[in-house]
């Protein structure tokens, strides 16, 4: 039997995007955590876009501090309606709502906007999403916080 | 022998192969380390001690130790050249008695430096006099190199006693500052400034016309050398620019014998860089007019015209001293700058307004947007979001301190503080911006075919923008059709403004962490490089297509429409940071109309063009030049700002001249 030939090169390039993409998740979090030092949050961003229902895409570890931190604030007034994640395959809920494959997403009920979570993926993801609902604005979490942060650094300056 | 082009490849390569820092550490062990403790003054007195002297065979001193690089300096100024003309290096020191905090130790230490590098330059020349091999050779240079010698010795404690010693201290300050890391240095208002050696010269029978333009011709040439080392960008891109007449406290225009001598002198070197802004003002006598237009003729670029009728009262409106605003110069392309005593960096950051019709487009939910009224609030919501990254940039932005700046810029000797520390008499800061005749374009069409004309949804208009015209090939044509900015029908200029005053709006509060005030302008140099990375516009542009060039409109059949928009627009409160009208025209359009062109422009400026710039080449002169570039290897073009050689430039840019210019012939024809 033959051993297929480990392709190092391959290997290389996966794992450097790894880094890649754990490396922006960390600075993500981090400046997630800035945000909130300053005593803020996300809310206003929601509130000016008027989003009462949102998708979260991405359903694992940031998509579920996003979850726990929409779910925290009640008087946001907004409801997490799904995820959307490529574990939908096998998954149909997590952490009590329920979870679709991306290629579901024009049958699944209306929503104001989806939030990205797998930011790495964001460009990819955005597209995806344009071609099956163009007219449901898509939003990067990254983008969130960075807004917020200006946000807070021009009330304060 | 390398091309400037591979020099300047070979220099931005080396700076991520830190094989000049493993020269530099060859030379002065202790740089590095200085270096990476901010420290600018052993830094400084290393760079005088350790480096390269390069004495060549020229009238006059010029050179660079490439291998020496410091942090990332303030820059994009230019000095106060008087100070190092009307008095020696030792004029300058603080004395005892006032050097009272740590400033005025690092401001002595560094004059200390400069004395001991004038040293070295004086023993380099003695020892260069004596041991050249070549006695002919000797003869030639030895009258030059006594000559040298004296000025070095001079520059300590003497005001400079002739023009083309004058010349020389220009010179070595301006390389001097290049080589501390502040890059794009200007050269201020050399016809002001220089005027009273050149009159001194000629009264004394030291030197004539003729000969000031020999010496004029060899020190732009002089600055034109390490023009690779200099670029910044793109090659070409030296910042290099010289300011050429003005206007009185009285409102008079002010020009003398050496406006018109460098003016001629640049139009007969044919070089990219150094480059010339006119000052111009209603009062401006004709014939300084066609010498302009002559020069613009050779196809240099020079000069850009900047119209003080405009620009003073709004530098005065601003905070800036009349006696200030009325000798402003400009920083490397065409912000308006107090030369030597302002440290306003004002290309500090660029607003690319599409950005906000992007975000707009991918992050709002467009059934809210049921008016154009509602569209156009939305999208200044939207830019809101820009303005405030670019300020926060601006706010965060750290500098390296550059005392010997700091020596040579008004004000910090009498605050006895840093430049970076706001030491100078002006320290304002500046964005420029690119797209906005792109989105004015669009949010016209929107208002056209979206709300009028009810052909697209606002859907459609995300999907256009999004998809890049995918499923919509016809919108291509219908949307570039109409090209609005640049019309003077005033439905442009009217949204232009309004746009403009909401940035105003936004800024006008707006402090440095030094009390630098914010102000911005229409020009910018990222409209190829922002138009790149964009996604597609509702104006016909394709994703990655180059925005508007400044003020400018190839598919209008006359200049002088174009000239009435721009001179529609809203320069105003803080909105005076450069604001272009950019021409193609044709060297046989030129000729033919010489007279005419010259009216055009005067009309032009008197009725309230800000700034004016031309490019002055034929399609296809450029096409052949693209195809044989060996050929065309001086064949000269403006890109934003500056003058570069035409076979230098990137493709990208090369192409887009090439298509305005058929643009503007075939319109034109």
């Amino acid at each position: 039997m033959n051993k297929a030939t480990p392709n190092w090169e391959e290997e290389r390039e996966t794992l450097i995007f790894q880094r890649e993409r754990n490396r922006e998740q960390f600075h993500c979090v981090l400046q997630w955590l800035d945000l909130l030092e300053e005593g803020t949050n996300l809310a206003p961003y929601l509130k000016d876009h008027r989003c009462r229902r949102v998708a979260i895409y991405g359903a694992a570890r940031i998509g579920e501090m996003l979850l726990k931190e929409i779910r925290q604030y009640e008087q946001w007034e907004v409801e997490p309606v799904y995820f959307l994640d490529q574990s939908g395959k096998w998954l149909r809920e997590k952490w009590g709502i329920p979870v679709y494959l991306p290629e579901e997403f024009p049958d699944l009920p209306e929503v104001d906007m989806v939030i990205v979570t797998a930011i790495s993926y964001f460009a990819s993801v955005r597209d995806q999403l344009f071609l099956l609902r163009p007219e449901i604005p898509v939003v990067s979490l990254n983008t969130m916080i960075e807004v917020r942060k200006d946000e807070v650094w021009y009330e304060k300056r | 022998m390398k091309s400037d082009k591979e020099l300047f490849l070979w220099k931005k390569e080396a700076e991520t192969k830190e094989e000049w820092d493993r020269k530099c550490t060859e030379k002065a062990p202790r740089f590095l380390e200085a270096r990476n403790r901010e420290d600018f003054e052993t830094c400084f007195h290393e760079l005088c001690e350790h480096m390269d002297i390069t004495v060549g065979t020229g009238r006059f001193v010029y050179f660079f130790d490439v291998y020496f690089r410091f942090g990332t300096s303030i820059a994009n100024m230019a000095p106060d050249y008087e100070a190092i003309l009307c008095q020696g290096l030792q004029a300058l020191y603080y004395k005892k008695e006032d050097c009272t905090n740590t400033f005025c130790e690092r401001y002595n230490a560094v004059l200390a430096d400069l004395e001991l590098l004038t040293d070295r330059i004086t023993d380099c020349l003695t020892a260069c006099g004596q041991t050249s091999a070549d006695a002919a050779d000797r003869d030639v240079n030895s009258a030059y190199t006594e000559r040298q010698i004296q000025w070095f010795r001079r520059i300590k404690n003497e005001r400079a006693q002739t023009f083309e010693e004058a010349l020389q201290r220009i010179l070595f300050l301006n390389q001097m500052i290049w080589q501390t890391g502040s890059w794009l240095v200007g050269l201020g208002r050399l016809d002001m400034l220089l005027y009273p050696y050149y009159q001194e010269d000629l009264a004394r029978g030291r030197i004539d016309r003729e000969q000031a333009g020999c010496l004029i011709r060899e020190f732009l040439h002089t600055l034109h050398g390490y023009y690779w080392y200099k670029s910044n960008q793109l090659l070409g891109d030296t910042g290099q620019v010289m300011i050429l007449g003005g206007t009185d406290l009285q409102g008079n225009y002010l020009y003398n014998d050496l406006t018109v001598l460098f003016l001629q002198c640049v139009k007969d070197c044919r070089l990219s860089d150094p480059k010339i802004v006119l000052r111009t003002n209603r009062k401006m006598p004709r014939e300084l007019m066609e010498e302009a237009v002559r020069g613009m003729a050779t196809g240099t670029g020079s000069p850009l015209l900047s119209n003080d009728d405009l620009i003073i009262p709004r530098l005065i409106e601003f905070g800036i001293k009349k006696e200030d605003a009325c000798a402003y110069s400009t920083s490397a392309c065409w912000e308006p700058l107090i030369g030597g005593k302002s440290s306003s960096m004002n290309n500090q950051s660029s607003l690319v307004y599409t950005r906000a019709l992007q975000t707009m487009l991918q992050e709002e939910p467009l059934g809210n947007l049921s008016s154009f009224e509602a569209v156009k609030e939305q999208f200044l919501l939207c830019l809101r979001r820009e303005i405030i990254k670019c300020e926060k940039k601006l706010y965060t932005q750290k500098h390296w301190r550059n005392t010997l700046y700091s020596i040579f810029m008004g004000g910090c000797r009498e605050s006895k503080k840093d430049i970076t520390e706001g030491g100078a008499r002006y320290h304002h800061v500046g964005i420029t911006t690119v797209g906005l005749g792109n989105v004015v374009n669009s949010l016209l069409n929107i208002q056209k075919y979206v709300f009028e004309e009810q052909r697209y949804s606002m859907m459609d208009v995300k999907k256009i923008c999004i998809g890049n015209y995918a499923g919509y090939p016809e919108a291509v044509q219908l949307l570039s059709s109409h090209n609005w900015y640049g019309q003077d029908d005033g439905s442009a200029a009217a949204l232009a403004n309004e746009l403009q005053a909401y940035v105003t709006k936004t800024t006008e509060d707006f402090r440095t962490p030094i009390g630098g005030k914010l102000k911005f302008g229409i020009s910018g140099p990222d409209y190829l490089l922002a138009g790149n990375e964009e996604n597609a516009s509702f104006d016909g542009r394709k994703k990655g297509e180059p925005f508007i060039v400044h003020i400018s409109n190839e598919d209008l059949s006359s200049y002088t429409e174009l000239m009435n928009f721009a001179a529609a627009l809203d320069y105003g409160d803080n909105r005076f940071n450069g604001n272009v009208v950019d021409f193609m025209v044709s060297p046989s359009f030129m000729e033919k109309h010489f007279d005419k062109f010259v009216t055009l422009l005067t009309r032009g400026m008197e009725g309230g063009c800000f700034q004016l710039q031309t490019n002055v080449l034929g399609s296809e002169t450029l096409l052949e030049a693209k195809q044989s570039p060996e050929q065309f290897p001086h064949l000269i073009v403006r890109v934003w700002g500056f003058s570069a050689y035409y076979v230098e430039l990137p493709e990208s840019y090369q192409n887009l001249l090439l298509e305005r210019a058929m643009k503007s012939e075939r319109k034109r024809a």
